[in-house]
Parts: C-alpha cells; structure tokens; sequence
C-alpha cells in the first residue's frame, strides 16, 4: 500500500511543477466606417451613390457592405487583421486599397473612397510613325462625349500602356502615359510621345495599347505588382507595333 | 480494505494546495501574416537605377531577428511575421542607411505594403574646408559660410546639409538647427548666408557648424531617443571640420528701443 501511495505523491509532485501554462487567442474587433461616392466620366460628383458595395477581401466568411444613396457606411465587429478594401459599383472603374491594417478597439477608423464612372471615350485605327529613336507619333481617332468649346477645361484624355510584349495592357505594362484632346468627337489625334529608352532600347519591337479614360490620375497602388492601376479606363483600343531604330 | 494514513492525507492536501497557489502564465496568441515593401535605389547622378537588388532589410524588434534582401525589383517579401510594432533597417554597400520607425504590423489574411521606400547612393563630395565669417548687419546677427568642396562629377549640382549647435560636439545626431544648402552650377564654392536666430543661440554665446556631403533635401526618421530628426541622404562617413565662431552682439532695432 505504501508503495501505491509514494507513487502517487511523486504522480501529483511531478504535475505540481509550476509550468501552468494557457493559450488566449485574442480576439480584438473593430468597426471600420467613412463615406464612399461615385463621379461621373466627367468627374463631376453624382449625388445619388446607392448601391455601392464595399467588400473586405481577407476576411472569411467575406465581409460586405451596401450603401445607401447617402453613401455612408459601417462595418462593425471585423476581426482585427490585414485586408484589401475594395469599393465597387456596376459601370465604374473599382477602386482598392490593399492591405489595410485593422487593429481593433473601441474606436472606429475612418476611411473615405470615391469611384469614377468608366470613360465612354474610345480610340480607333491606334497607329504609331518613328520619328527617331527617343519619340514616336501616336495617331487614332477620338469618340468622346465632351462639350469642346473655349471654356471647357475638362478635356477628352486617353492612356496608353507600352510593353516589348505583344500583350500590352492596363495591368501589363513598362511605360504608361496619358495624351488629352481637344478636338471634337470622330476627329484626328497626332501626338508626340516620349519612349523610355531603358525599357526600350534601339532595336526593340514596342506594343501598344489605348484607352479613354478621365483626365485626372483616378486609381490605386497594387502591391503584388507594385504598379498604380487605373480605373477609369474605358473601353480598349486595338494593339499596334513599330520597332525602335 | 486499507487503512489510509492521516499524514498522507495531509501530505497530498498540501500538494493540490500547491498547485492551485501556483501562479499561471497566460500566452497570447498574436496574429501573423506576411509583410511586402519595396526599394527604389538611387544612384549617384540621383536617377533611378533598374536593378534594385542587395538592400538588407533588418525587421528590428524581431525575435529571433527577421533578415531578409531585395531582389531587382526592389521587392522584399516577410512571411509569419507577428503582429507587433518593429523597426524596418535598410543597408546596402554605397548607400545611405534608412530607417522606419515604428512600423505597426497587425497581420492577418492579406499582406500589408512599406510602399516603395527610397535608399541613395552616398555622395562623393569632399569637403574641404569650412569657414563662418561676421556679416555687418544691423539688427539681426547674420554670418556668410564658406565652403571649399571637391566634386568628382564636374559641373554637376550637388547638396551639403549644416548642422548648428552651441556644443563643441557637434554631429548630425546631436544639434540644435539643420538646413540644406546647394550649388546647382556645380562650382567647387559653396556660399550662403545663415542668418542666426538669437533665442536658440544667444548674443555671446560660441556657435558650432559641421557640414556633410548629401545626396537628397529631404528623407529623414526620428530618432525616437532624442527625438532629432536624422537625415538620412548624407555621407555620415565625410563631415568637415568642425568650425565656430561667437555671436556678435547686434544693435537693437530702433522700433524695439
């Protein structure tokens, strides 16, 4: 009997080691609120933003949120944790802002977005002509629906994306640029444009690509490729190719 | 059947007591995720250069110590950091060091961005001599620096930073006031006036300058010690000499009389 009662003090003396030990997940939430609203092609403010559905990619199951015509929005109770914000509305170009750090609390942070409508300007018979090594003429024609008078400061734009690859395009690309226009609807651009020589070296074929899109930058900064994405880009122009003498 | 002992008894009471006094430890389970940033490397003619690979990137507050390098897009990419606050080092060879101070990582599903953080070539200017001489002036104390400097790339701009102080050791850790001061000819005579502001360095009292070479105007982190600012874009490794001079006393503006 002895013998069991030894083992079973040496039993409780080995567990009584002061080695307890316990694992709290935290779990901090936090509310993420602010305003979003729309533009138009012209970036002129809409004021009706219903319907804009604000997502927080990251989170599972996937956090969603859609805005009344007031356009205000509140997310509580997120998970604290790193996500990419991602505002979008049919017919507009979307917007992100990727990888925001939500720490939680009792606070909310603030964050405010805008989207901008799809440009319906368009470029058709997109060609190029060499002038000589460092600068090309970009010809096309312009479909835009601007009022181009004297007064109007708002002008047709488009941006073009430059790759040596035969697959240029808004996500796809070396150089990048934008040419506004101040012709009417249907009519001729002629432009200069500057080649980035440590891209494209004499010799190289280039591609290029066109699209409408607003004058202003409008956009966000895309980690992965570390490269700002442009989201008012309408409609794309055909590809075209020249090599650099 | 058997006879249990009173002492026993009593003997594993003393035991269970133990063990329920004993004080637990509580460990936190944190968040980890994965960290991405980018460098731009500028070179000595301060355009960007197209590779930008080799910057070691230190995560400083990381246990054991995070290290990781750049590859030639200058990116470089953390897996299963903790969430935590740290400080992010960048060293290459050639290049002035800078540093983020207190970057707040929280972690989770999607990585979290250093957006593309500068690092330039250290410049290459010598710094010959330097010389504060009195400026006659009514009623403000106003000196003119003179600054011999060696530039290898002729007729090329460049930038000096100055430091003040009213201590003999002076460096660009430790002093009062900092300013930029550029030649866009190029010429090997950098001079400028410095008009001196009575308050921080009063009438009487020796004024101390040292100047170094810089690549930029502006990059700079706190020194969360001091809470100096460090400009980061000089070539710690060329200071020129230390020179001072005392504050002459001024005639008191008549409107102040």
């Amino acid at each position: 009997m002895k013998k069991i009662f030894t083992g079973l003090i040496l039993l409780l003396l080995l567990f009584s080691g002061c080695k307890k030990s316990e694992l709290i997940q935290l779990d901090l939430k936090g509310t993420l609120k602010g305003k979003v609203y729309t533009l138009d092609e012209f970036g002129y403010q809409n004021s009706d933003n219903e319907n804009i559905v604000i997502q927080l990619e990251g989170s599972e199951p996937l956090i969603s949120f859609i805005t009344n015509a007031t356009g205000t929005y509140e997310i509580k109770d997120i998970p604290s944790g790193t996500y990419n914000l991602i505002i979008s509305k049919e017919g507009y170009g979307g917007y992100q802002r990727q990888g925001l750090q939500i720490l939680g609390g009792y606070e909310p942070l603030y964050f405010n977005g805008s989207i901008i409508e799809k440009s319906s300007t368009t470029i058709e018979n997109l060609s190029l002509e060499i002038i000589n090594s460092n600068e090309v003429y970009l010809k096309g024609i312009i479909n835009h629906n601007y009022i181009i008078d004297q007064w109007s400061f708002r002008t047709p734009t488009i941006r073009y994306f430059i790759h040596n690859l035969s697959n240029p395009s808004d996500i796809n690309y070396l150089q990048t640029g934008t040419i506004s226009f101040n012709g009417d609807s249907g009519s001729q651009l002629e432009t200069r444009i500057y080649i980035d020589k440590n891209h494209f070296p004499s010799g190289s074929e280039i591609y290029i690509i066109a699209y409408g899109c607003y004058g202003s930058e409008y956009g966000y900064y895309d980690i992965l490729s570390n490269q700002y994405r442009y989201s008012s880009l309408g409609t794309e122009s055909n590809i075209t190719s020249i090599e650099i003498p | 059947m058997f006879k249990i002992n009173n002492k026993i008894i009593v003997f594993i009471f003393f035991i269970l007591l133990l063990n329920i006094a004993c004080e637990k430890e509580t460990e936190y389970e944190v968040l980890s995720g994965q960290l991405i940033g980018y460098v731009t490397l500028f070179g000595s003619d301060r355009t960007r250069l197209s590779d930008n690979s080799g910057v070691e990137v230190i995560i400083e507050g990381s246990n054991p110590q995070i290290k990781t390098s750049t590859d030639e897009n200058g990116q470089f990419v953390i897996d299963n950091l903790k969430s935590g606050i740290y400080n992010i080092v960048f060293n290459k060879d050639g290049y002035c060091q800078y540093k983020i101070v207190s970057y707040q990582f929280v972690g989770g599903n999607k990585p979290a961005i250093i957006y593309p953080t500068s690092l330039y070539s250290q410049s290459n200017l010598q710094i010959d001599s330097l010389k504060i001489t009195e400026l006659e002036s009514q009623y403000t104390v106003e000196f003119i620096v003179n600054a011999k400097i060696s530039n290898q790339n002729e007729n090329s701009s460049y930038y000096c930073r100055y430091y003040l102080s009213n201590e003999p050791d002076i460096s660009y850790k430790n002093y009062i006031s900092t300013n930029i001061a550029y030649n866009f000819s190029g010429n090997e005579d950098l001079s400028f006036y410095l008009q001196i502001d009575t308050l921080k360095f009063p009438i009487g009292s020796e004024l101390y300058m040292i100047m170094y070479p810089a690549s930029e105007k502006f990059q700079y982190y706190i020194d969360i010690n001091t809470g100096n600012k460090i400009y980061t874009s000089i070539n710690i490794n060329k200071p020129s000499e230390v020179t001072n001079i005392t504050i002459p006393e001024v005639e008191a503006p008549w409107w102040l009389e």
